[in-house]
């Protein structure tokens, strides 16, 4: 997920790549983004900004996946933090996706609890990072994300519960 | 299957369905939609792609920046002042009400025609009510948003299930964390307030809550108490979302083949930002000291800022060199501005301003928002 240096020149064989890495990540990508609770509409934005920033040091990266998926909870986490802003200034319309009812209500109580624990759940519950990429995707240390899993977990539970 | 195997066999079956319309890729990124051959075509399409999400992001960040312009003349520079919505400008505005400069540019130019106030023009109070202050440092400074609304009764208590409780002033507070604080809690009078960080901890955000003084309801704004921690500064104030259509002056002009428009009223620099994402490109540009938002619309531009706190200027043309004008646009006497409208005739309307009719909306319970 390193970045071996700051900036190279995309040639047409790097372009090439960069088409196939596309091909291959763009749903899981769309996926992740939704699934990071960031809307229908807004998700594929995300998604495109983050090949953006991808693209800016593809030569550079030695596992551009890792860093696009790193971007991408980063940039959920802004998306996040301006919704909370914009929502006083703009009647939000937001299209909510058709799930069943059971669905819903999980997935309201998943929206309910603060970014990183949502995110923790997320990653290591639908997405199967590892504690230790799930630490450098957020910043913190392996032993927050076994905390942070473990209350995100715990409200998950009492919420559900009957 | 024990409980956590449950909980999370059902979350990965919500997450599945929740995503199971997601589509496939586009057949090429559409930033390299361009013949294989042609690279130099390819990184010109790079390079404005970049440059057009450069843009999406600078219009998603300036609600920040806007709101945080400073102000130019007169207006408080310290955390330790009061910060009310006071009368500007050598009339008194009685309560509630607010005048707004007398703008015109210097002599040179053709006045057209106006549309103008007799006199003060009533405060937005159906929106919210803004005051940012931020930091002096040059990466990631703290930022603290205050925000004020008339809500009902109980606008905020579903905050209680999933949040910290803290006494401010007598009253509890909800702290949320996501991961940066905010801090809610609603006055006597049915005033939400909300304190909105970035970069503090939670014992500062908790300890400038304790400074703050709202405003009754039927005024909006607060006051503090004292300075704000992390040396925050006062950075600009207003209302957003408000009524605010009738209360300004426009004042038309020209000069050789510039056709241009001062546009003055009273509300937030918030206000800004609905223009920033529909223009076709928008910048941060300093007029005279003042920060000030650049926008372009095909043949027209237009320039955006805080004149004074709560006071918004709009300077808009095709065919000028804007920023050269604003550099001339100054704060005149009654007599000067009396003599400018006269000069126009039966070209300067006027209008005589009167309280919003409108209802405010008023949040309800678990509809206000804030947070996530």
């Amino acid at each position: 997920m390193g970045v071996q240096q700051e900036q190279s020149p995309v040639t047409v064989a790097d372009a090439d790549l960069f088409a196939a890495f596309y091909q291959a990540e763009y749903s899981s990508a769309v996926r992740l983004t939704r699934a990071l609770g960031v809307s229908t509409a807004a998700s594929e934005d995300v998604v495109q900004e983050a090949f953006v920033r991808v693209h800016e040091r593809f030569c550079a990266l030695d596992n551009p996946g890792g860093y696009l998926r790193t971007v991408i909870v980063n940039l959920c986490r802004d998306w996040h933090r301006r919704q909370g802003r914009e929502r006083r200034h703009l009647a939000a319309v937001v299209l909510v996706p058709p799930v069943s009812l059971g669905a819903r209500e999980l997935l309201d109580v998943l929206a309910r609890l603060p970014y990183r624990w949502r995110t923790v759940l997320v990653l290591r519950y639908w997405a199967d990072w590892s504690e230790r990429e799930i630490a450098t995707a957020l910043g913190c240390r392996p032993g927050t994300v076994k905390t942070l899993a473990a209350r995100g977990l715990g409200r998950l539970r009492k919420e559900l519960s009957p | 299957m024990t409980d956590l195997d449950q909980t999370t066999h059902r979350l990965r079956a919500a997450l599945d369905e929740l995503v199971a319309d997601v589509p496939a890729a586009p057949p090429h990124p559409p930033l390299l939609a361009h013949p294989v051959s042609d690279i130099s075509s390819r990184h010109w399409s790079w390079q404005r792609s970049v440059a057009l999400v450069s843009i999406a992001i600078a219009a998603a960040v300036v609600v920040a920046a806007v709101v945080s312009f400073g102000p130019r003349s007169t207006s408080p520079t310290s955390a330790t002042k009061k910060h009310p919505v006071t009368p500007i400008g050598v009339r008194a505005a009685p309560p509630g009400w607010i005048n707004l400069p007398l703008l015109l540019p210097s002599a040179g130019v053709v006045f057209d025609n106006a549309t103008v106030a007799t006199g003060p023009v009533p405060v937005p109070s159906t929106g919210t009510y803004e005051q940012v202050y931020e930091g002096t440092a040059t990466t990631n400074p703290p930022w603290l948003l205050i925000t004020t609304v008339r809500a009902q009764p109980g606008a905020v208590s579903d905050y209680a299930t999933n949040s910290q409780t803290v006494a401010i002033n007598g009253t509890t507070a909800y702290m949320t964390n996501f991961s940066d604080h905010q801090l809610l809690w609603q006055t006597a009078d049915g005033v939400v307030v909300s304190l909105e960080s970035t970069q503090m901890i939670a014992s500062d955000v908790e300890a400038a809550a304790q400074l703050v003084e709202p405003h009754p309801a039927t005024q909006l704004g607060v006051d503090l108490s004292g300075a704000l921690p992390d040396g925050l500064t006062f950075g600009g104030e207003g209302f957003a979302n408000g009524n605010t259509g009738q209360n300004q002056d426009s004042v038309f002009f020209h000069q050789g083949n510039c056709h241009a428009y001062t546009q003055v009223w009273a509300a937030s620099a918030a206000d800004f930002a609905p223009l920033a994402i529909v223009s076709d490109t928008t910048q941060i540009v300093s007029i005279g000291g003042t920060r000030a938002l650049s926008v372009h619309f095909g043949s027209t531009s237009a320039l955006l800022w805080n004149e004074e706190p709560g006071i918004d200027v709009r300077l808009q043309g095709s065919g000028c060199d804007l920023p050269s004008i604003a550099a001339t646009l100054k704060v005149v006497d009654p007599a000067t501005w009396n003599a400018a409208m006269s000069s126009l005739g039966a070209q300067a309307k006027t209008y005589t301003p009167h309280p919003p009719t409108t209802s405010p909306i008023l949040p309800g319970p678990g509809t206000f928002g804030l947070a996530h």
